[in-house]
C-alpha cells in the first residue's frame, strides 16, 4: 500500500498537465471496466435469448453489440494508453534531467563519497522501473478495484442466490495471494544481489583479463565463478517456485468454486426450467456466474502482479531522493565576486584541509597542514613529494574542487569562495593523471574546453587550427595525424581505444586548448617517456609564456625545470625554492634527486663532458 | 564474430537443449503438465453438460457434476503446480549451465579477443543477454508449454465433439496472427528504436557521470545537461509510441476474442437449430472460445520474448563458439620448473596484419640475467613481454624458454613460470588476502603475509580497518594507485616465478617508496631471470643486459656502461633526461 503512496506522491510533483491527464485516463479506466463488464452480460445473452430461445436473429444483433462495445472498448483503451504513455515517458525523460541536473552541483569530494556506478543506476535502471511500474499502475492497477465491485454488484443483482459462492471464493483467493504474493519482493532483491555478485566475477573477467592470464588462475575464478553462479540459481530458483502457486491455486479455486455452483444450484435451475419460472435461476446466469468469476479473478491477479512492480517503484524512488536530498558540499558564493580576466597570481595562506567523511566531518589526519606558498603571474611551480603527501589535494583546491578547512587560497588575491565559480574554472585548465576524454573525435575532445563554457559563448570556437596547434604543443599531433580521419578520427567510449599516454596528451591538448590563465597538470607525463616530455615541456614554456603554471611531478627531472618548487613531505611545506637552492639545502630533495639520476658527481661529469 | 552462424531455428533448439539436460525430469514435467492440462480441459465440457441437462429439467446428477468438477479443479491443479516447480527447477539449471558455458568460454579466449571488444560493451552484452534468456526460461519456456498442452487437448476435445465448430473457434488463430503481424511488428520495431536510443542515453550518462570531475574542471555543466536532455527527449519520443502500442495489443486482443465468441454463438445456434448438436455443446464452444482468446493473448507476449531471447541467446553462443586462438597443443610439453634461459629468435609480430609492431627482434638471455627494456613510448617494450608469456603468438621466428620453443610448452606452465607485476595494477574486489593468494595456488596466509613486508605493503594493508581481510569494493576502501602497485608487487612476489617481469612497475610509487620496493624487487630478482621496463632509467642502469627499442626494432643491446661508452641510440635517451630535450627533431 505504500507503493500507492510513493505513486500519488510521484504524481503530486507533476505538473498540473500531467495530473489532468491522469484523471482523464482514470475516467477511460472505468469505461473500459464497464465495458469488460457488460461483455459477459452480452455473451449470456447470446445463449438465453439467441442459442437456448433458438433464436438466430437475436444472436447476430447481441454479437454485433459485443463487437460494437469491443470496438468503443479498443477506442477508449487506445485513448487511455496513449496518455499512460504520455504521463510515463514524461516522468522518465523528467527524472533523468533533474538526477543530472543534481549530480551536476555535487562537488568533488560529493563524488568521492558517492559511486558513480551507483549515481548510473539511479540514472538509468531506478528511471526505467519507475516508468514500467508507473504505466502498470496507471494502466492496469486503477482497473482492478472498479473490475472486483463491478463483478461482485453484477452477480448479486443477477443471481443472489450464487453470490456467497462468490464472495467465499474471492476471500479465499485475497488470502493465498497475500500469503504468496508480498514474499516474493524480498525474494526477488535476493535474487537480485546475488546476480549483481555474479557479474562483478563476469566483469572482473573482463577488465582484469591480463591478470587473470598472467597468473593462470583461470581454475581459481572458475570456482569463484561457479560458487556465485550456484548462488543465484538457488536465489532465483525461490522466487519461481513461489510465483509457481499462482496459476495452478487461482484457476483451481476458481473451477471449484464453479463446481460448487453446479452442485448446489442445479436442482433450481431444472426447477425453474420444468415449471417456466422466469424468477429461478436461468441456464444462461449459470454460464454468466463462471464469466463474473474470471472478471472478478482477474484484477486479483493484476494486483498480485503490478504490487511487486510498485514496491521496487517505491524502492528506486527512495533511491532516487536520496540523491535528491544530498546537500553538494560546496556551495556557490551568494554574492560571488566576478574576477574578469585573472593575473594568475596564486596564493596559499595557512591552508590546512581534511576530507570529510560520510557524514561531511572533517577526517582526524588533515592531508594538508599549514601550506603557504606564493605562484607569481608567469611563473611556472611544480609540487614535488612523495605518494600520499598531499600533492593532488594541494593542486584541487585552485579550482576550488575542495573547501579548505583552514587557511585561504587566493587567486589575484581573492579567497576563491568569494569567487564566481564559473569564471574561476573557466580559465583554468586542468589535467588529470588518469585522463578522462569522452566519446566523439579527437578535435571534439581538444575543443571541449573552448567550444563550451557560458561565460565565453561570445568568444569563438576552438577551430581545427587551434586545436592542431594545442595537439602539438601536448606531443599528439604525431598520433592523431597517423589515425585514417585525422583530427576527426573516433575515439570510443572513455578513450578506450587509445593507450595511458595517448589520453594524457589528448587530455593535455584539450586543457591547453582552452586558453586557460592557469594551467594544472597532476602528473600529466607519467605514461610518456621522458624525451617526450622533455619536448612536450619545452613547447608548454613557450605556450604558456605569461600565465601560471603548476605541475605535480614524480620526476626529479621535470621538477629541475620549474621556476620554482614546492617539496611537500607528509602535508606540510618542507622547503621552496629552485633546483640549485633545493640541491643546496635540502636533505630530501638532494635524496630524491640521486635516487633518480644516479649520483651527483656522475650528472655532474656527463653535463660537462661534451 | 565468429562461430554466430546458427540460424534462428538452430539458436532456439539449442536453447531448449539447456532445459532438456536432464531428458527424465524434463519428460516428468511435460507429463505432469500435460495430464495437468488435460484434466482442466475437462472442466468446460462437464460444464456445458451439466447446464445442458438443467435446461432440460434434469437436475439428477447434478452432485455428480458438482463433484467431479471440484474434483477435476483440485487434481488439475495440483498436477499444475508439481509440472510448474519442475519446470522453474530446470529452467534455472539451464540458465545457470549457460552462465557456466559462457564463463568457461571467455576464459579460454585470448586477449586478441579482448582486444577487439570494448569492455563495456562486453559487460553489458554478458549482462542483459542473459538477462533477456533468464526471462525466456522462467517466463516463457513454462508458458509456451503449458499453452501448447492446452491447445492440444482442448482441439481434441472440441473436435471429438463438433468439426464445423472448432474451426470457427480456431478463427482466432489467423485473426490473431494478423494482429501480431500488424501491431506487434510495429511494437518491435519501435522497441528496437528506442532500445538504441535509450542505449545512447545511458552511454553518455555513463560517460559524463564518470567524467564529472572533468565537467566541473572545464564548467561544462550546462552544455551535458543540454545534451542528456536532448538525447533523453528522443528516447522519449521512441518509447512513447511503443508503449502506446503494446497497450493498445491487450484491447485488441479482446477485440478479436469477441468477435469470434459471436460467430461461434451465431452458426453454432444455427447448427443446434437443424439438431446437429446439442445446445449445451453450443455452450461449452462458447467457452472454448473464451479459452482460446486467453491463449492467443499469453502468445503474443511469449512471442516477442521468445524473439528478443533467441537474438540474445545468438550472441551468447557467438562467444561460446568462438575458438580459442591461444592454446597448449596436443602433447605439449609440461615445464614444471625453468631455469630461465630465455632466446627470442628473429622474431616478428603485429597485432593487426597491417601494422607490424616488432622487427626481426633477436636476443638472448642467460638465466638469472637482469634485463632492462628501454626506449621512447610505443616502441614495443610492452610487446616484448606480451609475447614471453604467450597472450599472443608471433608471425615468425621463435620465442623459447629453457631451449623449448613456448609454443610447445603447456601453456598453464609456461605462464606459471612468470610473474608479472602490470603498469596498471589490477585488483579483484575481494580480499586483499584473496589477492595476494591469487599469484599461486595453494599460497598460505603467513607466505602472503611475507610478500607483503618485503613489498612494505604490510604497513598500509594493517591500517585497513579489517586487515588483510578488508574488501576493495568501489566505493568502500579506496587505496592510493601507489598501494594498488605495492599489493601487485606483493601478488608478483608470492607467485615465486622464476622468470620475473615488471611493466613500468614503479610509475605511480614516488621515489621514496620506490627505492624501498626496489629493495624488495633486487631481493626476489636475484637467481631469477628478469626483465624491466622503466621510465626512468636510473631503475635499469645495473642491468646485465639493455635493450633499447625504437619502433619495434633493436636499436642496441649493452650493460649501461658499454651502452653510454658506444655513445648511440642509448646515451641519446639518457641525456634527454637532463638537456630539456634540446637536439628534438621534431618541429613542435
Amino acid at each position: 500500500m505504500s507503493g500507492i503512496r510513493a505513486f500519488f506522491r510521484v504524481l503530486s510533483y507533476a505538473p498540473a498537465s500531467e495530473r489532468r491527464n491522469f484523471m482523464l485516463a482514470q475516467l477511460g479506466v472505468i469505461v473500459m471496466v464497464g465495458i469488460q463488464l457488460m461483455i459477459p452480460q452480452l455473451v449470456q445473452r447470446i445463449i438465453d435469448e439467441g442459442i437456448l430461445a433458438e433464436n438466430t436473429d437475436r444472436v447476430v444483433e447481441v454479437g454485433f453489440q459485443m463487437i460494437l462495445w469491443s470496438v468503443l472498448n479498443l477506442i477508449v483503451a487506445g485513448g487511455v494508453a496513449y496518455l499512460t504513455a504520455l504521463t510515463a515517458t514524461n516522468l522518465a525523460h523528467s527524472l533523468r534531467r533533474l538526477l543530472y541536473e543534481k549530480v551536476t552541483t555535487f562537488s568533488h569530494g560529493d563524488l568521492d563519497r558517492l559511486s558513480t556506478a551507483e549515481l548510473l543506476v539511479r540514472l538509468t535502471s531506478d528511471v526505467n522501473i519507475m516508468k514500467t511500474a508507473f504505466m502498470q499502475t496507471m494502466f492496469m492497477l486503477f482497473q482492478a478495484p472498479w473490475l472486483l465491485v463491478g463483478a461482485v454488484v453484477l452477480v448479486w443483482i443477477q443471481s443472489p442466490s450464487l453470490v456467497w459462492i462468490m464472495a467465499a471464493v474471492m476471500v479465499v483467493t485475497v488470502i493465498v495471494v497475500l500469503a504468496i504474493a508480498p514474499g516474493l519482493g524480498p525474494l526477488y532483491a535476493k535474487a537480485q544481489a546475488a546476480l549483481d555478485r555474479l557479474n562483478t566475477v563476469f566483469y572482473e573477467n573482463i577488465a582484469g583479463v591480463r591478470v587473470v592470464k598472467a597468473f593462470n588462475r583461470t581454475e581459481l575464478e572458475a570456482e569463484r565463478f561457479a560458487e556465485r553462479n550456484q548462488e543465484v540459481y538457488q536465489r532465483q530458483l525461490k522466487p519461481a517456485l513461489r510465483s509457481a502457486l499462482f496459476q495452478p491455486v487461482l484457476f483451481g479455486l476458481l473451477y471449484c468454486a464453479v463446481g460448487v455452483a453446479v452442485l448446489t444450484s442445479g436442482t433450481e435451475v431444472a426447477t425453474g426450467v420444468v415449471n417456466g419460472d422466469p424468477d429461478a435461476l436461468q441456464p444462461g446466469e449459470l454460464t454468466t456466474f463462471f464469466n463474473y468469476l474470471l472478471t472478478a479473478m482477474i484484477p486479483i491477479m493484476i494486483v498480485a502482479f503490478v504490487l511487486p512492480e510498485l514496491g521496487k517503484f517505491e524502492a528506486s524512488l527512495s533511491r532516487i531522493v536520496e540523491v535528491m536530498r544530498t546537500e553538494p558540499d560546496i556551495i556557490p558564493p551568494t554574492d560571488p565576486v566576478d574576477p574578469g580576466e585573472l593575473t594568475g597570481r596564486i596564493e596559499f595562506r595557512s591552508v590546512s584541509m581534511s576530507y570529510l567523511d560520510g557524514d561531511r566531518r572533517p577526517l582526524q589526519t588533515p592531508v594538508l597542514r599549514d601550506v603557504s606558498f606564493e605562484a607569481e603571474p608567469g611563473e611556472t611551480v611544480a609540487i614535488l613529494g612523495q605518494t600520499g603527501s598531499g600533492k593532488t589535494t594541494l593542486i584541487s583546491l585552485v579550482p576550488r574542487f575542495y573547501d579548505v578547512t583552514d587557511g585561504q587560497v587566493l587567486v589575484d588575491g581573492n579567497d576563491v569562495r568569494t569567487l564566481d565559480l564559473t569564471a574561476l574554472r573557466s580559465q583554468i585548465s586542468v589535467a588529470e593523471q588518469q585522463a578522462m576524454v569522452f566519446r566523439g573525435t579527437f578535435y571534439s575532445n581538444i575543443a571541449y574546453g573552448r567550444s563550451y563554457g557560458s561565460d565565453r559563448a561570445s568568444e569563438p570556437r576552438c577551430d581545427y587550427h587551434q586545436a592542431e596547434h594545442a595537439a602539438r604543443v601536448a606531443d599528439a599531433h604525431g598520433f592523431i595525424s597517423a589515425q585514417l580521419d585525422g583530427y576527426d578520427g573516433a575515439v570510443t567510449e572513455s578513450g578506450n581505444n587509445l593507450s595511458g599516454g595517448q589520453r594524457q596528451r589528448l587530455s593535455l591538448a584539450r586543457a591547453i586548448a582552452a586558453k586557460p590563465r592557469i594551467l594544472i597538470l597532476d602528473d600529466t607525463t607519467s605514461a610518456v617517456d621522458v624525451a617526450t616530455e622533455a619536448r612536450i615541456q619545452q613547447a608548454l614554456d613557450v605556450e604558456m609564456a605569461g600565465r601560471t603554471v603548476l605541475i605535480v611531478a614524480q620526476r626529479i627531472t621535470t621538477a629541475m625545470r620549474a621556476d620554482k618548487i614546492v617539496l611537500l613531505d607528509e602535508g606540510t611545506v618542507s622547503d621552496v625554492g629552485s633546483h640549485a637552492e633545493l640541491m643546496e639545502r635540502s636533505e630530501l630533495y638532494r635524496e630524491i634527486a640521486e635516487s633518480q639520476l644516479g649520483s651527483l658527481e656522475e650528472i655532474a661529469d656527463l653535463l660537462e663532458a661534451p | 564474430m565468429a562461430g554466430g552462424r546458427t540460424g534462428q531455428p538452430g539458436t532456439f533448439m539449442r536453447l531448449l537443449g539447456y532445459v532438456a539436460r536432464q531428458p527424465v525430469l524434463l519428460g516428468a514435467a511435460v507429463l505432469f503438465l500435460i495430464l495437468g492440462t488435460v484434466v482442466l480441459a475437462f472442466q468446460p465440457l462437464l460444464f456445458g453438460r451439466a447446464v445442458d441437462e438443467f435446461a432440460s429439467g434434469d437436475a439428477g446428477n447434478a452432485t455428480l457434476y458438482g463433484v467431479s468438477i471440484v474434483a477435476v479443479a483440485v487434481l488439475g491443479g495440483l498436477l499444475t503446480y508439481v509440472a510448474n516447480r519442475q519446470l522453474a527447477s530446470l529452467a534455472q539449471h539451464g540458465m545457470e549451465l549457460m552462465r557456466e558455458d559462457l564463463f568457461a568460454a571467455m576464459q579460454t579466449l585470448s586477449l586478441g579477443f579482448y582486444d577487439a571488444e570494448a569492455p563495456g560493451d562486453l559487460n553489458a552484452r554478458v549482462t542483459s543477454d542473459i538477462e533477456t534468456v533468464n526471462q525466456f526460461f522462467t517466463a516463457a519456456v513454462p508458458r509456451i508449454i503449458t499453452t501448447a498442452m492446452t491447445v492440444v487437448t482442448m482441439l481434441i476435445i472440441m473436435f471429438s465433439l463438433d468439426f464445423t465448430m472448432s474451426v470457427v473457434v480456431l478463427l482466432i488463430v489467423p485473426m490473431s496472427l494478423g494482429l501480431i503481424v500488424v501491431l506487434g511488428r510495429r511494437i518491435q520495431a519501435d522497441a528496437a528504436a528506442y532500445q538504441q536510443l535509450i542505449g545512447e542515453v545511458n552511454g553518455y550518462a555513463e560517460e559524463v557521470v564518470q567524467g564529472q570531475r572533468t565537467v566541473r574542471t572545464y564548467a561544462t555543466e550546462a552544455e551535458t545537461l543540454s545534451r542528456l536532455i536532448e538525447l533523453s527527449e528522443e528516447a522519449r519520443e521512441a518509447d512513447r509510441s511503443a508503449q502506446f502500442r503494446s497497450y493498445l495489443m491487450q484491447p485488441a486482443s479482446r477485440l478479436v476474442n469477441n468477435l469470434d465468441i459471436a460467430l461461434v454463438g451465431l452458426i453454432g445456434g444455427t447448427r443446434a437449430l437443424s439438431g446437429a448438436i446439442s445446445l449445451g455443446d453450443v455452450v461449452s464452444f462458447v467457452g472454448y472460445s473464451q479459452q482460446f482468446g486467453g491463449q492467443a493473448m499469453q502468445l503474443s507476449q511469449v512471442v516477442t520474448q521468445t524473439l528478443s531471447a533467441v537474438a540474445g541467446a545468438r550472441r551468447v553462443f557467438s562467444i561460446i563458439d568462438t575458438e580459442p586462438d591461444l592454446a597448449s597443443k596436443d602433447g605439449a610439453t609440461p615445464l614444471p620448473s625453468a631455469e630461465g634461459k630465455v632466446d627470442f629468435d628473429h622474431v616478428d609480430f603485429s597485432y593487426i596484419e597491417s601494422k607490424q609492431i616488432l622487427f626481426d627482434n633477436d636476443f638472448h638471455v642467460e638465466p638469472g640475467q637482469f634485463i632492462g627494456l628501454v626506449g621512447p613510448t610505443g616502441a614495443g617494450k610492452s610487446t616484448i613481454i606480451n609475447l614471453l608469456t604467450r597472450f599472443y603468438d608471433i608471425q615468425s621466428g621463435t620465442i623459447s624458454l629453457d631451449d623449448h620453443d613456448i609454443t610447445d610448452v603447456e601453456l598453464d606452465d609456461l605462464r606459471h613460470r612468470c610473474g608479472v607485476v602490470l603498469q596498471v595494477p589490477y585488483l579483484f574486489s575481494e580480499s586483499v588476502m584473496y589477492n595476494l593468494k591469487y599469484g599461486r595456488d595453494g599460497a598460505t596466509d603467513e607466505e602472503c603475509i611475507e610478500a607483503a613486508k618485503s613489498a612494505n605493503a604490510h604497513g598500509f594493508i594493517s591500517r585497513l580497518p579489517n586487515g588483510y581481510d578488508t574488501v576493495l569494493a568501489e566505493g568502500a576502501v579506496s587505496l592510493s594507485q601507489g598501494q594498488r602497485q605495492l599489493l601487485t608487487i606483493a601478488r608478483a612476489i608470492v607467485s615465486e616465478p622464476d622468470v620475473l617481469v615488471l611493466d613500468e612497475a614503479t610509475s605511480s610509487v614516488d621515489t621514496r617508496t620506490e627505492r624501498r620496493i626496489q629493495a624488495a624487487i633486487d631481493r626476489l630478482m636475484e637467481g631469477r631471470t628478469s626483465f624491466v621496463i622503466a621510465h626512468r632509467l636510473a631503475t635499469v642502469r645495473h642491468a646485465d643486459q639493455i635493450i633499447a627499442l625504437d619502433r619495434g626494432r633493436i636499436q642496441e643491446i649493452g650493460s649501461h656502461d658499454e651502452l653510454m661508452a658506444a655513445r648511440g641510440f642509448y646515451r641519446d635517451l639518457y641525456m634527454e633526461q637532463f638537456t630539456n630535450g634540446d637536439h628534438d627533431d621534431q618541429p613542435v
